[in-house]
């Protein structure tokens, strides 16, 4: 082998990834396992799935998407599993549309554990430089790093996360770098410009992290995990991890005293900070000076790590100086004698406008280009996670000539979370929600697998032995169909109905029709006629849920049914929406501007009405474009 | 798809309406209606209707899928042109699974259903944009009016609540103060109160816009025909000494202080043998169950056992004073052959249907589209309420976005962003 193709075989990839966060990892682990020979870019290979806020991954509508990456062949939920120091199932209480599994993990071993899968994974090169340019060629993309060297391929994946341009923020102190003091990215934001793309400028914030041993741990509430819960992979059986608690404890009445007092000296309020921070993960500040009737705010103190003392306080994220932070933070029960050892910080950062992407996160201007993270102007690990995986598939059957992956938003909250960013965009950083989804009671963390797993199949990510997992999982739920439509006679049934305080029954009824009855559980059933005795647990939450929630769980898919066509019909990307008369002109410029690429899409579009949506309809009709 | 309906004549007073169906399993739906169903597609066939009681003759021809103008199950039903039938019509079909179509939905579905052998057409899209333009103005006219305001009321306390469940359900980590059921139950009782009373105006919404459909019944030769020709100020019907001249209903609307009555004269009931006048009286009958008021017109003085059985608003009206004097026990005493107190007559009407109050009212609710959203939203808000110590609240929840999403219907209000904004600027959320 002679010197310069060896130089080759270390410069040409199918695809390249800049950018090794939750994105980056993501795209790059799919688009390797996919066959593609992939290239990823960090910074710094230290920052590989840097968890650079909560040390946690999951929460409402983050934890079911997951799963759903999770179904798709996807990393996060393995990485968490393989992390873990605590698991919880939030909302309960709630019902199960809203169930949400969270996870606390150890953020060191969170990044060790990832980058070694990147490193133990064929096709994937992991590399340190700080991509500073991104030309088109003829045939793909060239992207020259820092150092002088030039990588060429026909997929680029931009996930740079917050690292572009970033500065942090503490009161006076600037400092130009990306989270944590790692450095950020300069260069690129320029080329970015340079190909067509308007920049915009938004903020997020994290709180200090302060040593254990500072903290009087009598004065603060324990939160435990819970330890019969499945692990976070659908894949994984590992129920017995020791779990390591949280505590629980609250501001005072001096914390709002010594903010008021101080608030001429946050950057918030003097105009230091000008990027467009999310209005759901608010600094402490602004939490006093907004809501100044609440008397205390809730404070979670989290561990960092097993291999540390760090302790993460959420609730308290801040931008105030360093000084004031001590006097803010000895205000909270239990935090009298704190000791900060890394301060609390606002962050700003470069990202694009999302309505620039197709739904398969493609750019409209750049055939090959991709974008995903918080560059499209999201938050959260588990969104930016979400995107990449999808962004890492579609280059990869881009370089195929595939059609794209676009999920629906009846399929995945990750279906929700593109069109939404695709369609409307976001003028804040967007957090997914389960109030964004329509479908909530279909999109759930028990059936993430039950949605997704045969398209995660079909694009290649799905392996045997997830594949087996799921077609034992389907297989049980078969029988149980049958199991569930068999009668029991009133002699049966009566005294399990008594003894758990239901009105009994004067004819015979199916299992399903007792298992509807509030009070009767799966457990019961179980422990009175040894039913679904066998069962993966997985499965029997299935049974318990599907059958009490039957109607409700109906009602949403007829409305999913009722819109699939809508949904299904394609429009013409080259179509020029000013030339069709009856639309009025909002229409015509929304619809310019989006280029949606079904009819369900366009009707999505705020400015877009029903009746636009007619005439379009039957504008195609007459061309005959439409399929 | 939906099964979706629309009114394809235009509103008001025709000789006859159209009214057209599309989606899939119609043609069942409608056997229930109208029979002898045609037993083959494409082909108009006379028949009898039956709506809840109500028959009358129409004609129905059906379509099947593909092969219609939408691509699915079609039909179209011919009726008559009265804004009573329409309107009944309508809502029986809007309670057994039907929804109104929007504008352009027929042709949006033959679109979404491939039928592109059709050729472009200008002139649909110049129709949808004149609906569009008509509903635009629709709508702006509601903004403006009390019903919108009153309803944009309801929908942003809807707004409300839904901000305080969802932020229950995305912020658990959060210190939102419990659920605040007792709150919620407060809030969706006062909604569902306000609801129940706008329900109450659609009667009368539909009074105001219909008028009060009166049937003047009596033994033959009372005088009914002379009664409605005086209250019609003209000679509407043939008047004559005979008895059973007036073999078929007839009906006349008249304008009294802008309420319209809708009066229909009837054959007088009797024992007959005369096969044209038996259909009559029948008729009569069939007049009376369906009008919103009967006045039994009698010329001897004493209460007829028959009057009594009505369970109706009703007025007994005793005519012939000028021959036979008054009789205490009626509710009018009156000549129409001279015209006497014809005029107290009308006002004794107007009254007894809170005319006064109607024609003042701030809010009637006169569409059969809003009525069936804000019926949609009330018993949505009912299962949330019903429900709300028994369901998990992520069932609520649906409950109430779908109450508010009727309503948005009306409003056009239907962005779930509304919702996250409102979250945000009640609660205080996130790290």
């Amino acid at each position: 082998m002679t010197e310069t193709t060896n130089i080759q075989k270390q410069t040409n990839f199918d695809v390249i990834v800049i950018g090794a966060g939750h994105a980056g990892c993501e795209a790059a682990l799919s688009s390797a396992r996919l066959g593609k020979k992939t290239l990823i870019l960090a910074t710094n290979l230290d920052t590989v799935a840097h968890l650079a806020c909560n040390p946690s991954i999951g929460g409402t509508a983050k934890g079911q998407i997951v799963k759903e990456i999770d179904a798709l062949g996807g990393e996060m939920a393995v990485n968490t599993d393989k992390s873990l120091l605590q698991l919880r199932m939030l909302n309960r209480s709630k019902g199960p549309a809203v169930y949400s599994p969270r996870a606390q993990v150890d953020k060191f071993a969170y990044h060790t554990n990832m980058k070694h899968t990147l490193e133990s994974t064929s096709n994937l090169y992991l590399r340190q430089g700080e991509a500073t340019d991104i030309e088109v060629k003829n045939d793909g993309y060239s992207v020259r790093v820092a150092t002088g060297l030039t990588y060429s391929a026909k997929a680029v994946v931009v996930a740079t996360g917050v690292y572009l341009n970033s500065k942090i923020i503490i009161g006076k102190y600037v400092n130009e770098c990306g989270p944590n003091g790692f450095v950020s990215a300069t260069k690129l934001t320029d080329s970015l410009i340079g190909l067509g793309y308007q920049i915009r400028r938004f903020k997020t914030g994290t709180p200090a992290r302060i040593n254990a041993r500072s903290i009087d741990f009598k004065s603060t509430s324990i939160q435990c995990g819970e330890i019969d819960m499945p692990p976070f992979s659908y894949i994984n059986d590992n129920k017995n991890v020791k779990q390591h608690p949280c505590y629980l404890t609250y501001t005072t009445e001096a914390t709002k005293d010594i903010i008021l007092k101080n608030k001429d000296k946050a950057p918030v309020f003097t105009g230091e900070i000008s990027g467009i921070g999310p209005r759901y993960c608010p600094s402490i500040e602004d939490k006093v000076v907004r809501f100044s009737d609440k008397e205390r705010h809730q404070i979670f103190l989290e561990p960092e790590g097993i291999n540390t003392q760090e302790i993460y306080v959420q609730g308290v994220s801040s931008s105030m100086p360093a000084d004031i932070q001590y006097e803010i933070y000895r205000t909270v029960k239990g935090l009298e004698n704190v000791e900060i050892m890394r301060d609390a910080y606002a962050i700003e950062y470069d990202c694009i406008d999302s309505t620039i992407l197709y739904p398969s996160l493609m750019s409209k201007i750049n055939t090959g280009l991709f974008f995903a993270g918080q560059i499209n102007g999201t938050s959260g690990y588990e969104e930016a996670a979400a995107q990449g995986i999808m962004a890492g598939i579609n280059a990869s059957r881009f370089i195929e000539k595939k059609e794209p992956i676009v999920l629906q938003r009846s399929q995945a909250y990750i279906g929700v979370l593109i069109d939404d960013l695709t369609t409307k965009g976001t003028n804040e950083p967007y957090r997914m929600m389960t109030s964004r989804a329509e479908y909530r009671l279909i999109l759930r963390q028990d059936n993430a697998d039950l949605r997704l797993t045969e398209i995660g199949k079909q694009i290649g990510l799905v392996d045997d032995t997830r594949y087996n997992i799921f077609c034992a999982k389907n297989q049980q739920l078969k029988e149980a169909e049958t199991i569930l439509n068999q009668i029991l006679k009133p002699a049966q049934i009566n005294p399990v109905f008594v003894k758990a305080d239901e009105a009994e029954v004067k004819t015979g009824i199916t299992i399903k029709a007792a298992l509807k009855r509030a009070k009767i559980t799966v457990a019961i059933l179980e422990r009175e006629f040894g039913l679904f005795k066998d069962y993966m647990p997985q499965v029997k939450e299935q049974i318990e849920i599907e059958t009490k929630y039957e109607g409700y769980i109906a009602k949403e898919k007829e409305k999913i049914a009722a819109a699939v066509k809508t949904e299904n019909k394609t429009l013409p990307v080259e179509l020029d929406y000013t030339k069709i008369s009856g639309l009025r002109k909002e229409a015509q410029q929304k619809l310019n501007k989006i280029r949606p690429l079904t009819l369900g899409q366009a009707s999505r579009i705020s400015g877009v009405s029903p009746a636009d949506i007619s005439v379009l309809a039957v504008y195609l009709m007459g061309n005959g474009k439409h399929e | 798809m939906e099964k979706i309906i629309a009114l394809s004549t235009p509103q008001g007073r025709g000789a006859i309406a159209v009214l057209r169906f599309s989606g899939e399993g119609i043609k069942e739906k409608l056997k229930k209606y109208f029979s002898p169903f045609p037993s083959q597609a494409n082909q108009l066939k006379a028949g009898k209707i039956n709506l809840d009681g109500i028959t009358d003759s129409a004609m129905l021809v059906y379509f099947d899928a593909p092969k219609s103008y939408t691509g699915e199950e079609m039909a179209e039903l011919h009726i008559h042109g009265s804004p009573m039938l329409i309107k009944t019509a309508l809502e029986i079909f809007l309670s057994d699974g039907f929804v109104m179509a929007q504008n352009g939905e027929f042709t949006k579905r033959a679109f979404l259903n491939g039928k592109t052998d059709l050729a472009r057409s200008e002139g649909l899209i110049d129709l949808i944009d004149a609906e569009s333009q008509s509903a635009l103005k629709a709508a702006s006219d509601l903004a403006q009016n009390k019903l919108g305001k009153k309803i944009k009321n309801l929908q942003s306390e809807l707004t409300d609540i839904r901000a305080l469940i969802e932020a229950t359900l995305d912020y658990p980590e959060e210190d939102l103060e419990g659920t605040q059921l007792p709150s919620i139950e407060k809030k969706l009782q006062n909604i569902i109160f306000e609801l129940q009373q706008l329900l109450k105006t659609a009667s009368d919404g539909k009074t105001a816009k219909y008028g009060i459909n009166i049937a003047l019944i009596g033994n033959v030769n009372v005088g009914k025909s002379s009664l409605l020709n005086a209250l019609a100020g003209f000679d509407r019907v043939i008047v004559s000494a005979e008895e059973g001249t007036t073999r078929d209903t007839v009906t006349e609307s008249i304008l009294y202080k802008g309420l319209r009555f809708n009066l229909t004269d009837t054959a007088g009931i009797r024992e007959t043998k005369n096969e044209i006048e038996k259909i009559g009286i029948s008729r009569a009958k069939k007049a009376s169950e369906d009008a919103d008021l009967v006045i039994y017109v009698i010329d001897e003085p004493i209460i007829p056992l028959e009057y009594q059985e009505i369970k109706k608003p009703k007025l007994l009206v005793f005519n012939k004073t000028d021959q036979l004097g008054q009789f205490i026990k009626a509710d009018v005493n009156l000549s129409a052959k001279e015209g006497t107190n014809i005029q107290l007559l009308k006002e004794v009407i107007y009254n007894k249907f809170n005319g006064e109050g109607i024609l003042s009212a701030d809010i009637l609710l006169t569409s059969s589209r809003h009525v069936s959203c804000i019926k949609n939203a009330y018993n949505a808000v009912k299962q949330a309420n019903e429900n709300l110590y028994s369901l998990t609240m992520d069932i609520i929840a649906s409950f109430v976005n779908e109450a508010w999403l009727s309503l948005g219907q009306i409003t056009g209000e239907t962005d779930t962003q509304t919702v996250i904004d409102e979250i945000f600027s009640k609660f205080c959320l996130g790290k």
